[in-house]
């Protein structure tokens, strides 16, 4: 399958093409005045309330800053994901449009099912799903389920 | 989907249609047998029958099977009806129901004891050998059946019956078998009879539409009107906009008639309520009487399929914790058939439905100690508590007052979840307790969800939006008016017209501070504070905000489930600048504040301000909005009787003959061009822009136009009588160093429609004259002065109950008559009238109540309470057909 990566800090990670409905620049945020500090606020996606959520905090780092590299994947929404994607899918997003902000984007990289290795005891994270290798270094394939379903992660949310 | 599964839907979808209808007839025939109830109910069964045995449904068609047999007796008068029959019947309906809501539908139910139960009911040996040896060897004779039946389907489905009947004709030549000629002829005879009396179905002119395409359309609506306002806005500096404005009002009709296909009268769901309180009076052995009224109130179909649940356990609280026994209600001088009333009606762009029973009513005080004792509330939150206040703790989870647990209700689980069912539906439940008089829910609506209109305002920086059916009104207080926001117990409070309501910031609500740039913008609001009165159900408090931006049709999306918990938030919206605005939620925010009104009354009760409270009254002013027509002349009208205020464009006027229509929401609205009924200069020219007030009397659709709102004053009136006579003018007064005519709407209803407000001249002149007008709002006390003196009274005004008691006990000769308000300060006219009518020397004079409530329950209220006649103050002709009674002829 397909994935596209992107950094959260230093940190190279992927989701899964077909999850995406796209990608943006950091728009200006319209922000929710008693939200957690984990949701930098709201967008108009043509017609649509997108709810992004900063994902810094959410890996202990600092919040991602919009910048000119910065951008927001959004991820398609449950019936978004039923009509294009396999059905195994569809449990991975929201029944919301949620997208999430990350420091800048990378390259789309193709892993084979075989490629997936678990994640090392020592970096185990309820967002990471497995890890790929990539030359030198690793990829964090992410859950995106269990990002876009925050709600279910009340740490997060105070 | 393959083409059967979909047939096997269609027919899974009628059987929950027929099983609503059996319903509905049963309850019908509770009411008194007649041959088209048993009819409806015959054919109901058959058809429940017919498609159980085409699909293998083995239970439910020996079930219907016999039900049927049952029911065609009686139809065809080989038995007899008689009432004991209703409860086999009722059974019968709800086994087929649980069947219909089974997983494997029924087909590994036991029912036999139903089955039994049924057949008891003509005696098990009437029911034929054969017809109990085919339901074992069920197929083919049920295939025969089944044919009648798809017969009867036809003209509502065609599809799908002529599918099921492809099939059948099939499988019955496969399996021509004896039985199936044994079966035939008795049924073939009912299916002859069937089409004729079933004709109704196809006048209806209806289409079964998929509700998953009614959202989407109404979805899609909500875009285009998302889109219309964005149009609206980006093209507002264009020259010839009369196509968009076109564009824009078939629009507004477009989402109006898609709101409409979503819309189902509430009676449906009450019908059911009939059957649940009759079972409910057997098995408590209470008579009960249940009253609906407001069946045909529409409501979204959204919101009506959730009511249900909630309502049903209301109605079992009712009967249960409601209503005493017969014997202890005779031996209270009651009726010994205890009442529940079931009423939903439209009140003010909201649906209300009411809940009311005339049981015990709920003792406050069992409640506090059970709440005390669950850790609920504190002994001293108790003390402070009201009546009401006190008995609404029962929508708290984990209280309930019955002292017994009982099958139905009692387990303390319920009215939390009613209530946050409601809540989540954008209404609001309320309850009024009266003990041993009985207990009334309220519960408010909304008609539909998706598209609201809303204010939208600023609040430190950031745009809200707040839907219409939760704002009441927009309050500035200036730093020389005299009442202003106080502190009481550490809350912001402000008295509005005798109630006070809690003042909140977006801070209080958020829990959030805004940056601090926001302090200085305050302050150079020079001490002016604007906020918002909004309501939910009953409560209603104010809300801080910066400035108001102006009103919007918004669709209303919900939040994402990462800030579900943020209830004070309803939800957020695209406005037509492409923006994004959360909208705010009155109900969320009294829910996470825990507002409530009574609680606070309470307090001030309690707290020493009580007397300088009692002296704010007295100095009660008036809101005036102030406006311009021409450039000179201010006028002003009551905010009281302003709906709304628009500004509209002159390219939107659309002349017809002489009259001047303007086309808002749907509606064409006369303008009012007040030159043509007041000496006023005329409108000045070149104006493109202008605003136009819409009124809030009753028949008086109106827009009166003017060039400019000024602002919207809080000033005593002096009023001083117009130089020049003037009909429409109440007076002149003196605002912020300008002369300004308080214009009377009234009186200018009356000129503008003479037909509908015919001036009543009442040529009588009083039989004795000396009246006493006790009313605390001063616009309505000097119209009433005038109108009364119109007429030929000598009026003597009372700002509240004590100063007219005072008055009469000073002179109890010297009144002939008293009108007075109901609602006052210090003491109101139930207290008023109680007094007098207690007094000697004071219970020789006639007291009519002159009031602005409309119900029906209220005038009961105000004659019970001692009152000689009752009159609402809406217009001239009704304020001054109070007096009517005590005029003679010339």
């Amino acid at each position: 399958m397909l994935y596209s990566t992107f950094y959260l800090g230093n940190t190279q990670m992927a989701v899964p093409i077909p999850c995406i409905l796209e990608i943006g620049r950091s728009f200006n945020f319209h922000p929710v005045r008693g939200a957690p500090e984990v949701i930098d606020g709201l967008i108009n996606l043509r017609g649509k309330v997108v709810t992004i959520v900063n994902l810094g905090l959410a890996f202990e780092e600092s919040k991602i800053a919009p910048s000119d590299e910065s951008r927001i994947f959004i991820f398609k929404n449950n019936s978004e994901l039923k009509e294009v994607a396999d059905s195994d899918l569809v449990t991975e997003t929201a029944p919301d449009n949620i997208g999430i902000h990350v420091d800048r984007i990378s390259d789309v990289i193709r892993v084979e099912n075989e490629e997936l290795q678990s994640v090392p005891a020592n970096m185990v994270h309820p967002f990471y799903k497995h890890v790929v290798r990539r030359g030198e270094s690793f990829i964090i394939i992410l859950e995106p389920s269990k990002i876009l379903n925050l709600h279910e992660t009340p740490d997060l949310l105070s | 989907m393959n083409r059967e599964d979909e047939v096997f839907k269609n027919f899974l979808v009628e059987m929950g249609e027929k099983l609503d209808e059996l319903e509905g007839g049963l309850a019908e025939l509770e009411e008194g047998f007649s041959q088209d109830v048993v009819n409806k109910l015959f054919r109901a069964v058959h058809t429940i029958k017919g498609g159980g045995g085409f699909f293998g449904l083995v239970k439910v068609s020996e079930l219907s099977h016999i039900f049927e047999d049952l029911l065609m007796k009686v139809r065809e008068g080989d038995l007899s009806y008689s009432e004991e029959m209703i409860g086999p019947f009722y059974s019968a309906c709800d086994a087929l129901k649980g069947m219909h809501e089974s997983e494997d539908l029924g087909n590994s139910l036991d029912i036999t004891q139903i089955c039994s139960e049924l057949k008891a009911v003509e005696g098990s040996d009437k029911i034929p050998e054969s017809t109990l040896t085919e339901k074992s060897d069920h197929e083919p004779t049920e295939i025969v059946w089944e044919k009648d039946s798809t017969e009867v389907l036809e003209p509502e489905e065609p599809q799908a019956s002529n599918q099921a009947n492809r099939k059948v004709e099939k499988v019955a030549a496969v399996s021509g078998t004896k039985e199936v000629k044994e079966a035939s002829p008795s049924k073939k005879s009912q299916a002859k009879q069937i089409p004729t009396t079933d004709n109704k179905g196809s006048q209806n002119e209806t289409i079964r539409v998929k509700v998953d395409l009614l959202n989407k359309l109404m979805e899609l609506t909500g875009e285009i009107v998302l889109g219309r306002n964005q149009l609206l806005r980006q093209f507002a500096d264009m020259e010839d906009k009369s196509n968009m404005v076109a564009m824009a009002h078939m629009i507004s009709d477009l989402q109006q008639l898609v709101l409409q296909t979503r819309m189902q009268p509430i009676g449906g769901t009450f019908t059911k309520f009939k059957r649940i309180v009759r079972d409910l009076a057997k098995q408590l052995d209470k008579p009960i009487d249940l009253v609906i009224k407001g069946e045909d109130t529409e409501l979204d179909r959204s919101i009506i399929e959730s009511l249900s649940d909630p309502l049903t356990h209301l109605i079992r609280n009712c009967a249960d914790h409601g209503l005493e026994d017969p014997s202890t209600r005779v031996g209270q001088g009651k009726d010994r058939v205890g009442t529940v009333l079931l009423e939903a009606k439209h009140e003010g762009g909201q649906v209300v439905i009411t809940v009311e029973d005339d049981g015990k009513g709920i003792d406050a005080e069992k409640v506090k100690a059970k709440a005390i004792a669950n850790n609920v509330i504190s002994s001293a939150e108790a003390e402070s508590m009201g009546e009401n206040e006190a008995a609404k703790l029962i929508f708290h989870p984990g209280l309930s007052t019955a002292e017994e647990v009982t099958s139905l209700s009692g387990r303390g689980v319920g009215m939390d979840v009613v209530k946050s069912t409601f809540e989540k539906l954008g209404g609001a439940i309320d309850l009024e307790t009266n003990i041993g008089k009985g207990t009334k829910v309220i519960i408010h609506l909304p008609t539909t969800l998706t598209i609201m209109s809303s204010l939208i305002v600023r609040i430190e920086g950031d745009r809200y939006a707040v839907p219409h059916s939760e704002l009441k009104e927009v309050i500035l207080v200036r730093p020389e008016d005299e009442i202003q926001i106080e502190k009481i117990r550490e809350r912001d409070v402000y008295r509005l017209r005798g109630t006070l309501i809690p003042i909140l910031s977006m801070e209080e609500i958020t829990g959030v501070s805004k940056r601090e740039e926001t302090s200085s913008e305050t302050i150079s609001r020079n001490g002016e504070v604007l906020f918002l009165v909004l309501h939910s159900g009953l409560n209603q408090f104010g809300l801080l905000i910066d400035s108001i931006d102006h009103t919007e049709e918004i669709v209303v999306k919900p939040l994402a489930q990462i800030l579900s918990r943020h209830t004070f938030y309803a939800g957020s919206s695209i406005l037509g600048d492409s923006d994004v605005a959360m909208v705010l939620s009155a109900n969320g925010i009294c829910q996470s504040h825990k507002l409530h009104i009574h609680d606070l009354e309470t307090n001030i009760k309690t707290n020493k301000s009580l007397a300088e409270m009692q002296i704010l009254d007295l100095q009660e002013k008036q809101d005036l909005m102030v406006f311009r027509y021409s450039k000179g002349e201010q006028l002003a009208i009551p905010l009281s009787l302003v709906f709304k205020v628009e500004q509209i464009e002159v390219s939107q006027i659309q002349k017809i003959s002489d009259n001047h229509f303007i086309n808002l929401e749907g509606k064409n609205i006369l303008l009012l061009y007040l030159d043509k009924y007041l000496s006023l200069k005329p409108l000045p020219d070149g104006l493109e822009t202008f605003y136009i007030i819409t009124p809030k009397i009753k028949d008086f659709e109106v827009g009166i136009v003017a060039s400019s709102i000024e602002e919207s004053v809080h000033t005593r009136l002096n009023l001083d009588n117009p130089p020049i006579n003037q009909n429409a003018i109440l007076g002149i007064t003196t605002i912020r160093e300008k002369i300004t005519f308080l214009v009377d709407l009234f009186s200018l209803a009356e000129q503008v429609s003479p037909e509908r407000f015919k001036r009543i001249d009442l040529e009588g002149r009083p039989e004795q004259d000396r009246l006493l007008v006790v009313e605390d709002t001063p616009f309505f006390r000097d119209l009433e002065k005038t109108y009364f003196e119109s007429v030929g009274f000598r009026v003597t005004l009372a700002n509240n109950g004590q100063e007219a008691l005072d008055l009469l006990m000073e002179r109890p000769r010297y009144f002939n008559l008293v009108v007075s308000d109901i609602v006052m300060p210090v003491m109101d006219g139930y207290e008023l009238v109680k007094s007098m009518k207690s007094s000697e020397k004071l219970d020789h004079i006639p007291v009519i109540a002159l009031t602005s409530f409309t119900e029906e329950q209220s005038r009961e209220k105000a004659l019970a309470a001692g009152f000689d006649g009752y009159a609402i103050k809406t217009n001239k002709e009704n304020i001054l057909r109070a007096v009517e009674q005590f005029l003679i002829e010339e």
